[in-house]
């Protein structure tokens, strides 16, 4: 298998099957980077769909990593198309103070069969929604995509230290916040089974 | 309950974009990577010809290639959309053809060339193909892009649109059409 850097060297000389070979490889991490968020399947095949072409129109911009290739750029890129559209959708649909998890079966009725069946998907986008979106940015990227803060410092061009601290700032507020939903579910369980 | 963020956050389970999305998703990037490649070595292949030209003077100048070979040709007059087919059927039927965009910005560009390229891909990752009549672009064949591209040729059709037909010079003339002008 081709790696990244040499892929990305043909798409720049215009080969359309190493950039269909790029998409291959990464379109279902940032698909599921963006269902993680969106908690919706159409929402995130249509952010997806950008990420790639996003980075087609900067690929002089476009910066790879030595470990882990293409793949830190296209989640920064995914991150900052969600934070664009997470403004505006955070108003109208997770008032997070308010929002319990038996609250987005609205939401859920947009998401995958195989999603919807996960209630820790609901949880975690939940938690990443309650976060700044600094904290939820580093979160994301570093914990449940797996990349090191060097990584996403080159691609942020932040320091690694910056990344390294915020991220260690930020997974204490994800964890209590994480805590606090799970408090709010037993509670709601809990009820429901006296009600019934 | 035990679970913690932590551990959710490190499950890394992995969702699978619809199959048929994908498909979709893919053809249109390389249809766009493969329609600005087109456009950049248009450029460079012009001012060879210039080079070219300019050292063998005017002697071959007089009588066009095209009109010596009897083979009329037009440039588009609708950039806009044009049209991969997969036959020689000339009915506007969405079952019979593929749309796509063709030229830069400035609504120039080599649009015969860049049309050929981008309908190669459609013929390559199976959306067109000669053994299945009716065509579906949500639906890719061969996802690795290895499916058989037959000749291919760029006319002009009544619409005034580029359409790429599957055979070669000759097909834009049985078609009663002219060829598109590169």
């Amino acid at each position: 298998m081709d790696r990244d850097e040499i892929l990305w060297r043909r798409t720049l000389d215009g080969d359309a099957d190493a950039y269909g070979a790029l998409f291959e490889r990464y379109r279902d991490r940032v698909y599921t980077h963006c269902l993680q968020r969106t908690l919706s399947s159409s929402e995130s095949e249509d952010i997806t769909s950008e990420v790639f072409a996003e980075t087609w129109r900067r690929r002089d911009k476009v910066i790879l990593t030595e470990a882990a290739g293409l793949r830190p750029w296209l989640l920064a890129t995914a991150n900052n198309l969600l934070n664009a559209g997470w403004r505006k959708a955070r108003t109208a649909r997770f008032a997070m103070h308010k929002l319990r998890p038996e609250d987005v079966p609205d939401i859920a009725e947009e998401v995958t069969e195989e999603a919807a069946r996960d209630h820790h998907l609901r949880l975690l986008a939940m938690t990443l929604a309650s976060l700044s979106r600094t904290d939820r940015d580093v979160v994301h990227l570093c914990v449940t995509q797996g990349l090191s803060p060097s990584e996403v410092a080159r691609v942020t061009g932040e320091s690694a230290g910056t990344v390294r601290s915020r991220l260690s700032r930020a997974l204490v507020r994800a964890r209590g916040q994480f805590f606090g939903l799970l408090e709010q579910n037993d509670e709601q369980s809990s009820n429901q089974g006296e009600l019934k | 309950m035990s679970t913690s963020f932590d551990d959710i956050a490190l499950q890394q389970q992995r969702y699978t974009m619809d199959s048929e999305e994908a498909a979709r998703q893919r053809a249109v990037l390389m249809a766009m990577v493969a329609g600005e490649s087109t456009l950049l070595r248009r450029g460079r292949r012009r001012r060879s010809l210039v080079i070219a030209v300019a050292v063998a003077g005017i002697g071959l100048a007089g009588v066009g290639t095209a009109a010596a070979l009897g083979v009329f040709s037009e440039k588009p007059a609708d950039r806009s959309i044009a049209y991969c087919y997969g036959s020689t059927d000339l009915s506007e039927d969405a079952s019979n053809r593929v749309e796509f965009a063709v030229g830069d910005a400035s609504g120039t560009g080599d649009a015969a060339a860049q049309g050929l390229e981008i309908c190669a891909i459609y013929w390559k990752s199976g959306v067109l193909s000669l053994e299945s009549p009716t065509i579906d672009p949500t639906i890719i064949a061969d996802p690795g892009g290895n499916a058989p591209v037959p000749p291919l040729t760029a006319c002009i059709i009544p619409s005034g649109q580029l359409a790429v037909f599957p055979g070669g010079n000759a097909v834009c003339g049985s078609l009663g059409l002219p060829n598109a002008e590169v």
